[in-house]
């Protein structure tokens, strides 16, 4: 893997949350989802997030994703605050820093796989025929090479989860943020993909949220969450 | 960007492509008919610039007689006296020849050959004008005919036909052919020259003309003082007119097709609204996706914007395209229009003016833009998180519609203002368009409303299904209202032209029976080509038809169309006794009331229409002055009747009369009334054979002529209906693609239910229930559009237009179409959308946990 185009130093994490209080309104009621965490995360961090239901996990890797922004406290990433960003500034500190793997893959149906690996690049303003050797390199490198014009409906969940795995590397993000990766995969493809995350965890940070206990030990750093905080 | 649109986009489009022609389709529907209008138009006015231009030639000034009448010749002494300027006399009119009469009116100019050189240029097609015998012109009554004329009717020099004149068909020899150039280059060919002698003695009357064209050397302006000066108060000096009053008349009736672009233009906004909602939804995981990878808000909301600006700009370029080939269609209707009664132009070719292709484009793509406006924002509004957590929208809606209903409200109340103190022009299209939003605006609260009104019936109807789809409704009234008011829109079309076009053909038929007094009616107008275009018949006709067996009655009509207070009126000379007399035996007044008998007989006073009353803001007891022949006359104002014969107003005279003052004695028709008892069919044939003997004459009863009106205004709104037959259409189309986002945004939702229990039966059967709910608000609110549209606005417009302030007549065959075709659409729609409904997949609908 290449290294990390947004990186930080070592000795500045990747992503860290300071006394992180959210609280969403549902109708009525207000519902704490985090309860003053505070973290740091490093490149070079295979850190897994556990805890049941209505723990905050979600929201963790929604703060961490710059998807949203905490009600109190502070959320770094890549060394910078999100508390003063916009959307527009907090989407574009996501294109260039952070790459997402979803839980169902979400490809864009009307793209071929080496489309959707393009698509942040260019999303980012890069020159097309770049993004597409880029993207063509890394789904090579992900066992994809016969693939590259096949649509979503053409592959299999491995397949698919490849090639999101792809799109997420393709603008080199310091950190990689994974929601349930292997939660709609059979076991062997599961740690097929667990795999690669976890070499790419060399140049990185990446964060996976999961319930799976299995997924959950095979990080550096394992992080238990219950009722919004972390025990 | 463009990444955005190239694979975002464009490749959704490309797999619905079906969807994205139905959107430009829209856009071209309301562009097209405009564009047909505007350049029909253009084409007629450029039309009769070209015609005026050859005819005139190199006259520079006109000379006639100020209000209206005859110059006398001898005003030509006078004006060669003034030094630099040169003076011809030009008798100007229309006639028919006698065997062709079908083939429309002719124009014929009487000329001065000797002074005609330093005007036009006529190019004989052999020898020239200087060289024209003059014993031929002098000893008979030649012309001067073109080559089109010539070869169309295969006439040679020298050969002899029948035009029609006042004293009925006359013998005119071809003195001349001439090329089909300059001058001889008008209206088609059809144009006659006359020597100006045979001119005055065929039809004007001896000493009389016209004009007077008069070229200038030097300035036209001071030539125009010194002619003045010369000439005195009782002539106008005024350059060569551009326009006619008879040409704006027709062309105001064809624009009055553009108001109902304006309408269609705003169901095509609604439609699009629609259907990129529809596309949004659908995309909403991939924008959710785009959200997450890093597309900003306003790059999406750019991609989605976009899409409504190509559908529209696409979408115009086909509607200018479309309406270029309906004006071809259009001008061809304009042309019978215009020349009804006086051959004024042809238009050959069809002039498209750039400002209205740049206004079309323009209007079309910002009525795309404004639809897609809400969709654009919706999209950019997408939280990447609910797409994560849910893998759609929250399902959830709003039902507040406070605000929306209190400015609805406040349209309809604008639009019965408007329309009730009619203050501009155009008041009435403009009601029209008010009261079209107002309805918007104002359903989704009745629908919201209505459906919680409904609740407990449906669900005891038809239990959960019947519930759910109240609820449904009652959750997103403004979706549900857009589809119904979309739907409305093009039900209220089809009802407010129908209740005008019947409400025209109802009165008119009544009014028929009260007018025409005739058994029988004689008259050598041809229907087809219009009710004016027709020879005059000869006053000796009322004795022949005196004369036939079994009649009581006949009574002699003269209908001329002369100047007015800037418009064009009707003049209707009727024998006033023989009509009375016609009328007492069937125990009616008809249009001449008893107490105006007397003045009518006696010269001192008319009758007038009411049309012409609101027209020329005259009332009963009012004093009406004339331009006649004669010289101005003044009548007392008898009284105001019903007549719907001219759009621009009629005058009731006596013809013994009009006879005196006009100096013509000839007949437009010749109203006959058998004894009573009399074998009517019978009698037919009798007059048919009595009247033979005059070429091209018809003998018609009242359900003739009534047939006929009937037919011209079907006519005239048929691209009405083609409109509204293609509106209804698209907006079958549209609520099919509200009900399918209805069904996708409540995926979960439906995937749960039937989780636990529901039958695909049941599942499809809340999306038909809902469908039918949607189509009854639509059709209901059609129906309420469509004759409140019909019953102030357009019927305000139709008497901007026409003076007509004709009654709305209720066309319940058309409601009850209306009504059925929204249920029918509903059920056609509800069944594509349950299908959806019915085939979704429970674990995929219910997998986004």
């Amino acid at each position: 893997m290449t290294e990390g185009s947004e990186t930080t130093p070592p000795d500045v994490p990747a992503v860290e949350f300071r006394a992180v209080r959210k609280i969403y309104t549902q109708g009525k009621r207000a519902v704490t989802a985090l309860d003053g965490v505070s973290l740091a995360i490093r490149r070079g961090e295979l850190v897994t997030v556990m805890g049941p239901s209505g723990s905050g996990k979600s929201t963790l890797l929604h703060l961490a994703g710059c998807l949203d922004l905490p009600t109190s406290g502070e959320v770094r990433v890549a060394g910078e605050s999100t508390a003063r960003l916009d959307d527009d500034a907090l989407t574009l500190l996501r294109r260039r820093a952070i790459g997402f793997v979803f839980q169902f893959f979400n490809l864009v149906p009307t793209l071929t796989a080496v489309e959707n690996v393009c698509l942040p690049a260019l999303l980012n303003g890069e020159d097309r025929s770049a993004a597409r050797e880029r993207a063509e390199t890394l789904l090579r490198r992900m066992g994809l090479g016969d693939r590259l014009d096949h649509y979503p409906d053409e592959l299999s969940g491995g397949e698919m989860q490849r090639v999101a795995i792809s799109r997420a590397l393709v603008t080199d993000p310091g950190i990689l943020l994974a929601d349930e990766p292997t939660g709609n995969l059979d076991t062997s493809t599961g740690q097929e993909v667990l795999g690669i995350l976890r070499e790419l965890s060399r140049d990185r940070a990446v964060v996976i949220v999961t319930h799976d206990e299995r997924v959950g030990g095979s990080g550096t750093r394992l992080l238990r969450l219950q009722d919004g905080r972390l025990i | 960007m463009k990444w955005i649109l190239r694979y975002f986009s464009w490749r959704y489009t490309r797999r619905h492509p079906l969807r994205a022609v139905l959107n430009m389709l829209v856009v071209a529907l309301g562009a097209a008919l405009f564009v047909a209008v505007d350049a029909s138009n253009a084409s007629t006015v450029e039309a009769f610039r070209r015609m005026v231009e050859r005819l005139c030639g190199n006259a520079q000034l006109h000379v006639v007689r100020a209000g209206a009448g005859s110059v006398e010749a001898a005003v030509l002494d006078r004006l060669d006296r003034i030094p630099g300027v040169r003076a011809a006399p030009v008798i100007q009119l229309s006639t028919t020849m006698t065997r062709a009469r079908s083939d429309g009116p002719l124009m014929v100019l009487g000329l001065d050959f000797r002074r005609e050189a330093d005007f036009r240029r006529w190019d004989m097609t052999e020898g020239d004008l200087a060289g024209l015998d003059p014993v031929a012109f002098l000893l008979r009554d030649a012309a001067i005919v073109t080559a089109r004329f010539a070869a169309r009717h295969g006439l040679k020099a020298g050969a002899i036909f029948e035009l029609d004149t006042p004293s009925g068909p006359r013998p005119v020899a071809v003195g001349a052919i001439v090329k089909d150039e300059g001058p001889a280059s008008v209206l088609g060919g059809n144009l006659l020259v006359l020597g100006l002698g045979s001119a005055q003695k065929l039809f004007r009357g001896a000493g009389r003309v016209d004009r007077v064209e008069i070229c200038v050397t030097g300035d036209a302006e001071t030539s125009a003082g010194r002619i003045r000066e010369a000439l005195g108060p009782d002539y106008e000096v005024r350059p060569p007119p551009r326009t006619n009053s008879m040409l704006d008349e027709a062309l105001s009736r064809i624009q009055a097709l553009a108001g109902i672009s304006v309408v269609a233009a705003l169901v095509g906004l609604f439609i699009i609204y629609n259907s990129l909602s529809l596309s949004v939804v659908e995309r909403i995981r991939e924008i959710g996706t785009l959200r997450a990878l890093g597309a900003t808000r306003g790059q999406v909301f750019r991609a989605v914007l976009g899409e409504g600006a190509v559908i529209g700009l696409l979408g115009s370029a086909v509607g200018i395209g479309l309406g270029y080939g309906l004006a071809f269609l259009l001008l061809e209707r304009a042309s019978q229009e215009v020349n009804q009664v006086a051959a004024i132009v042809t238009v050959e070719d069809v002039v498209l003016p750039l400002r209205t292709a740049l206004l079309v484009a323009a209007a079309g793509g910002a009525t795309a833009l404004l639809a897609t406006y809400v969709p654009a924002r919706q999209a950019m509004t997408v939280s990447p998180i609910e797409m994560i957590r849910h893998g759609g929208l929250p399902t959830r809606g709003g039902g507040r519609c406070g605000l929306s209903c209190a400015v609805g409200l406040a349209c309809l109340l604008l639009a019965a203002a408007d329309t009730r103190f009619p203050v501009f022009p155009g008041a009435g299209l403009a009601g029209a368009f008010f009261a079209f939003l107002g309805c918007a605006l104002v359903l989704p609260q009745l629908m919201l409303w209505g459906a919680r009104l409904m609740q407990g019936t449906l669900a005891r109807v038809f239990r959960l299904p019947g519930r759910l789809a109240a609820d449904n409704l009652a959750m997103h009234p403004q979706r549900s209202a857009l589809t119904a008011t979309a739907l409305a829109g093009t039900l209220a079309l089809m009802i407010s032209a129908a209740a005008i076009i019947l409400g025209f053909k109802v009165h008119s038929a009544r009014w028929m029976e009260e007018a025409f007094a005739f058994d029988y009616t004689v008259t050598a107008a041809d229907l087809s080509a219009g009710f004016y275009a027709g020879a005059p018949l000869p006053e000796s006709l009322l004795g022949e038809l005196a004369g036939i067996a079994g009649v009581e009655t006949v009574c002699g009509v003269r209908e001329t169309i002369v100047p007015h207070g800037g418009r064009d009126i009707r003049i209707a000379a009727v024998d006033v006794a023989a009509y009375a007399r016609m009328q007492a035996r069937r125990g009616r007044t008809g249009l001449v009331p008893p107490a105006a008998r007397g003045g009518l007989v006696a010269g001192t006073g008319a009758v007038v229409s009411g049309n012409f009353a609101m027209l020329h803001g005259v009332a009963a007891g009012h004093t009406l002055e004339l331009e006649t022949p004669a010289g101005r006359r003044r009548f007392d104002v008898l009284d105001v009747v019903e007549d719907y014969m001219w759009p621009q107003g009629t005058v009731f005279l006596d013809r013994a009369v009009y006879k005196a003052l006009w100096n013509d004695p000839s007949l437009s028709t010749v109203d006959v009334q058998f004894r009573e008892g009399d074998d009517l069919a019978a009698a037919r044939g009798r007059v048919k054979e009595a009247a033979g003997r005059h070429p091209g004459v018809q003998v018609l009863d009242r359900a003739d002529i009534r047939r006929e009106a009937h037919r011209v205004l079907d006519q005239t709104f048929l691209f009405t209906n083609i409109q509204v037959t293609v509106a209804i259409f698209v907006g079958i189309l549209g609520i099919v693609n509200t009900l399918v986002i209805s069904v996708l945004r409540r995926r979960r939702e439906i995937g749960l239910l039937r989780a636990v229990g529901m039958t695909r039966g049941q599942a499809a059967g809340m999306v038909v229930i809902e469908s039918a709910l949607i189509a009854a608000a639509g059709g209901l609110a059609g129906v309420a559009l469509g004759l409140g549209a019909a019953a102030w606005p357009l019927s305000v417009h139709v008497l901007e237009l026409s003076g007509y302030a004709v009654p709305i007549e209720i066309p319940w065959a058309k409601l009850g179409l209306s009504l059925g075709a929204a249920m029918g659409i509903g059920a056609v729609a509800g069944y594509v959308a349950a299908r959806r409904a019915a085939g979704l997949s429970v674990i995929e609908a219910i997998g986004y946990e």
